[in-house]
């Protein structure tokens, strides 16, 4: 008994320092932490107002950008030149989602997206982004969603029906 | 309806406005019917007594309903976070179809009782009440101006329901976005507006200045004066916005009232608001230049609001140039 209470309390810790192992390893430019400064692009709100929906999107050049959601993360992917003059999207060299449940970042192009549920970000109706396949059946289970998406799937069509049913 | 001390404290303003602005009517009506200074009547005593503790109190409820415009804005900013979709004051505006025509008759009412307020100053310089007639004529067009507000405005905080989901700013003034006046605002190229704007400015500042220093072309400077706030309102939201946002698709009016940057909205539309009533009412002042007993002080006064509202609109460009060059947006 003792023994698992000292592994569950090592688990967070350990968690922790993964996460900022994988942070300094896939980021690039050695900055994770959220400024108040930093604005998503697309509608000009302050991320750091809304630390569990943020997504962020490293281009090649070192520039990275955070969004109050991955709704839109996604618009600035399919009009990166609009919001971004200079930059394309063949340019991005890592795209993150903060996982809903875990509150933690993952790779976007592996999360799986939950849309139609009953929660709400930011902006509307969002993208729920989960790591892996059960949490997000879980959570389209509890919160009435009506599909599981993955990164491919997304397009301007998916993310224009969130926006008409705000 | 949201119970926050700011939306009590917009209705009461606005209540109170409404009550004391539509008795002063009241009276003023009679003052228009039977006022008549070479009288000894009884009721021409009553009157002259009365028009100054209703003047009086009609300075304060303008003073009032000057403020309510501002604090009406804060409110929206500062209710944002209740509604989802909202960001800054836009989104706070649309959650239904009175915000954004209380804001307009905020606008309006803030000119018309300012002018009031310089007419009436202009009223007490003279020993034969002047322009108490014209005073009170002014006064009766407002009146329901402000109830019509008072209405929309309790329309706008009753019929308030925190599940509705907002648009963002980023789309209501968004120059994609087809229909809206916000988009179609948005949708003005920037730099050819950055000439109007600079342009209109260069002219209102020249005939403000030539105003000041012959005294004519008064009228001239109050058409320019409405003309620079115009465009003033339409280059915020077409191109300072940006430069202050510092993004090349944002163009909301209302962010720049924000904490994160600095409340510079507020001092802009400060600037704003007090350039266009000065620079009105001195225009509109000219007319009563010749009257017998303002002769002697009424040109004193013209002066001193042209000069204040010429400095505002200097101080408005200067402003906006200096957040141009300090901007890190390229364009």
């Amino acid at each position: 008994m003792p023994t698992r209470i000292q592994l569950h309390s090592l688990r967070l810790p350990a968690l922790i320092l993964l996460l900022s192992i994988a942070g300094a390893s896939y980021s690039g430019d050695g900055e994770v932490t959220i400024k108040k400064t930093d604005r998503c692009p697309v509608c000009g709100m302050f991320v750091y107002k809304y630390p569990k929906w943020v997504a962020r999107i490293v281009f090649q050049s070192g520039e990275a950008f955070f969004y109050d959601g991955a709704k839109d993360m996604f618009k600035h992917i399919f009009d990166t030149a609009k919001y971004t003059p200079g930059q394309s999207a063949d340019k991005i060299q890592s795209i993150y989602v903060t996982d809903y449940y875990e509150v933690e970042l993952i790779d976007a192009k592996t999360a799986f997206y939950v849309i139609g549920s009953d929660v709400l970000g930011p902006m509307g109706h969002e993208l729920l982004p989960f790591k892996d396949q059960e949490a997000a059946q879980e959570f389209l289970e509890d919160h009435k969603g009506k599909t599981i998406l993955r990164f491919q799937d997304v397009t301007p069509a998916v993310i224009e029906s969130l926006d008409r049913r705000s | 309806m949201i119970l926050h001390p700011t939306v009590i404290a917009n209705l009461l303003a606005s209540y109170v406005s409404s009550f004391m602005v539509v008795y002063a009517a009241y009276f003023g009506a009679q003052i228009i019917r039977h006022w008549d200074i070479q009288s000894g009547d009884e009721l021409q005593l009553t009157l002259e007594r009365k028009t100054y503790l209703i003047s009086t109190l009609l300075g304060f409820v303008f003073a009032l309903q000057l403020l309510s415009l501002f604090l009406f804005v804060f409110t929206a900013d500062t209710l944002c976070p209740l509604f989802v979709g909202a960001m800054c004051a836009a989104g706070t505006l649309n959650v239904n179809a009175f915000g954004y025509p209380t804001l307009v008759l905020k606008i309006v009412n803030f000119i018309l009782a300012g002018l009031w307020l310089v007419f009436n100053h202009a009223d007490n310089q003279g020993y034969d009440y002047p322009l108490i007639k014209k005073k009170y004529l002014l006064l009766a067009v407002i009146a329901p101006i402000i109830v019509v507000e008072m209405l929309i405005e309790s329309a706008y905080f009753l019929d308030m329901k925190a599940d509705v989901i907002t648009s963002c700013c980023g789309s209501l003034f968004s120059s994609e976005k087809e229909g809206g006046l916000g988009s179609e605002i948005a949708s003005l190229p920037a730099k050819p507006m950055m000439w109007v704007f600079y342009g209109t400015m260069l002219c209102a500042l020249i005939g403000g200045l030539f105003f000041y220093r012959k005294g004519k072309g008064g009228y001239l400077y109050a058409g320019l004066s409405l003309a620079a706030f115009v465009i003033a309102l339409v280059s915020i939201v077409s191109f300072i916005s940006l430069y202050i946002y510092e993004l090349p698709t944002h163009h909301c009016p209302f962010c720049i009232i924000m904490e994160d940057y600095h409340y510079i909205g507020y001092l802009l539309y400060m600037l704003l608001f007090g350039a266009v009533v000065s620079g009105i009412g001195a225009g509109v002042l000219m007319a009563f230049i010749e009257v017998e007993s303002l002769k002697r002080v009424l040109g004193a006064y013209i002066s001193r609001l042209t000069l204040a509202s010429v400095l505002l609109y200097a101080a408005f460009t200067a402003l906006v140039t200096y957040q141009i060059l300090v901007s890190n947006l390229v364009m």
